[in-house]
């Protein structure tokens, strides 16, 4: 009986492990004298944002093309500066007029301004280890905005790793369309050292 | 999907003040060919002043802000282009003029523009002289009133079909532009005018064909469907020419208005389905939660 329960507690801890580890492990992007070089390949972009109202319909977007450029002091352990600069044509979402309506004046106007970026000014040091607080000008349809994200970064001896959540107000960059029934909080992800996930959509 | 607001001074302030100005004009002056394009003129500039730029968007800076301008210069060319002491000729040339005029700053520079621009200037100005004269010609051989209905379904149907395929504000600002001629279209069909209808035909060509011109090349791949939109009105001569126009009045103009109603239902479905590339936005997404909050990314 004694055997069978530690058959079933060892069983259980290794399934309770295996579910615990993250469906997409990050890989460590290389950092060459000091850089690494971000695109699609090596960094996960995600927005998302949900309806307002009893039925949020959460819509999940990104960006397929993309440049970037981290700075990091891997021996010290920190992160030094980070850029990145997104081709808002290249817009994507699992819908396909779900993605020329946000390409469209309602909202990211592809048109008039077909490029993004985030170039960071300030990195400090943040609650915990590894954690660190990002300041830096978002541009985004056509306004530019500081805006301070916090930022977790693993180092290890292959290169370095990113991961941040931060939301942003989309209305604080002029898209005011349909604030009544679109969220005006919009959630973003970003994981350096994932593939990004590019939707059928993309590149339309 | 519109609010009140703009319900109020985008629809309905634009197509009123058409109307009245119509009718003031109707009863204060003989001359008539100014009377559809000047109350289409003060119905677009109250509508657009008021809603678009009251809101301190300020002076046009892309192609897409032009076109309600371009529909007022076109009113004060329009009725001046089909005066009764012109030759054919200088029709032709005003027309020209404001259809070039109205190319320049309709056409965008984009540097993946296709046809290029120097291309589509030539493109939008020959279209938009073979509607005008078309359409002008049109006026003297089937009912203005037919006309006048016919400009003003055109330009509500491109408005919404612009809404529901493409841009609420770029759908509100076209829609503006319908209430204006759909007030003056009103004006007309209770007291018809074919020398007012002839006046109207390059303004309704440069605005409706404008807002169809500017929408259409926005998107990747182009909704090449609504550049068909503002000839849809062609189709009456098919009621004015042939065997149709040998009926009586009331059975041509039926089969006419069917044919019309066909035309604009059959653009319609081809630009609807030409932005469908798969489940439709409000379709329940393979992410859904039941809050954003709830959203774990993935990880």
């Amino acid at each position: 009986m004694k055997h069978w329960s530690m058959v079933a507690l060892l069983g259980s801890s290794i399934v309770g492990m295996l579910i615990a580890l993250p469906v997409h492990a990050a890989t460590p992007v290389a950092v060459n004298a000091g850089k690494a070089t971000l695109s699609p390949e090596n960094t996960r972009l995600q927005f998302v944002c949900a309806h307002l109202g009893e039925k949020p319909d959460p819509r999940t977007g990104t960006f397929a093309k993309f440049t970037g450029t981290m700075e990091a002091d891997v021996a010290a352990k920190s992160l030094k500066s980070l850029t990145l600069d997104f081709d808002v044509n290249s817009l994507a979402t699992e819908f396909g007029k779900l993605t020329t309506h946000l390409k469209s004046p309602d909202f990211f106007d592809t048109r008039e301004h077909p490029k993004a970026s985030f170039v960071s000014k300030k990195i400090a040091p943040g609650t915990a280890a590894g954690e660190s607080l990002v300041t830096g000008d978002l541009t985004l349809h056509g306004v530019t905005k500081s805006i301070t994200v916090p930022v977790k970064t693993a180092f290890a001896e292959s290169g370095i790793t990113l991961t941040s959540d931060f939301a942003i107000d989309r209305s604080e960059f002029g898209m005011k369309y349909g604030l009544d029934k679109v969220d005006k909080k919009v959630s973003l992800t970003v994981v350096i050292g994932e593939k990004n996930k590019v939707f059928a959509e993309a590149g339309k | 999907m519109f609010s009140l607001d703009f319900i109020l001074k985008g629809t309905v302030a634009p197509a009123v003040a058409a109307f009245v100005v119509a009718l003031l004009l109707k009863r204060g002056s003989d001359g008539s060919r100014g009377v559809g394009a000047v109350a289409y003129a003060v119905g677009q500039t109250l509508g657009t002043v008021w809603m678009l730029y009251g809101s301190g968007d300020g002076f046009p800076t892309r192609n897409l802000h032009w076109v309600p301008w371009v529909g007022i210069l076109a009113a004060a060319i329009g009725p001046t282009a089909v005066a009764i002491g012109l030759t054919a000729l200088e029709r032709w040339i005003l027309t020209i003029l404001a259809a070039t005029a109205a190319a320049i700053l309709l056409v965008p520079q984009w540097p993946d523009l296709w046809p290029p621009r120097l291309i589509s200037i030539a493109l939008f100005v020959l279209v938009a002289f073979s509607v005008q004269r078309l359409a002008d010609r049109l006026t003297q051989r089937t009912s203005p009133r037919l006309i006048a209905l016919a400009m003003a379904g055109t330009a509500l149907f491109a408005a919404m079909l612009i809404t529901a395929s493409f841009s609420l504000r770029v759908g509100e600002a076209a829609l503006i532009t319908a209430a204006a001629l759909s007030g003056t279209a009103v004006a007309l069909m209770i007291w018809p005018d074919e020398m007012a209808v002839r006046g109207l035909c390059l303004p309704y060509v440069l605005a409706v064909g404008g807002w169809c011109y500017v929408t259409a090349i926005e998107p990747v791949p182009p909704l090449i469907a609504l550049l068909f939109l503002p000839a849809a009105l062609l189709v009456l001569w098919l009621g004015a020419v042939g065997p149709v126009s040998r009926w009586t009045s009331r059975p041509k103009i039926a089969v006419s208005v069917l044919l019309f109603l066909l035309t604009l239902a059959g653009i319609g479905a081809w630009a609807w389905f030409s932005t469908e590339h798969g489940e439709d936005e409000y379709a329940s997404s393979p992410t859904r939660a039941s809050s954003i909050d709830d959203l774990h990314f993935g990880r």
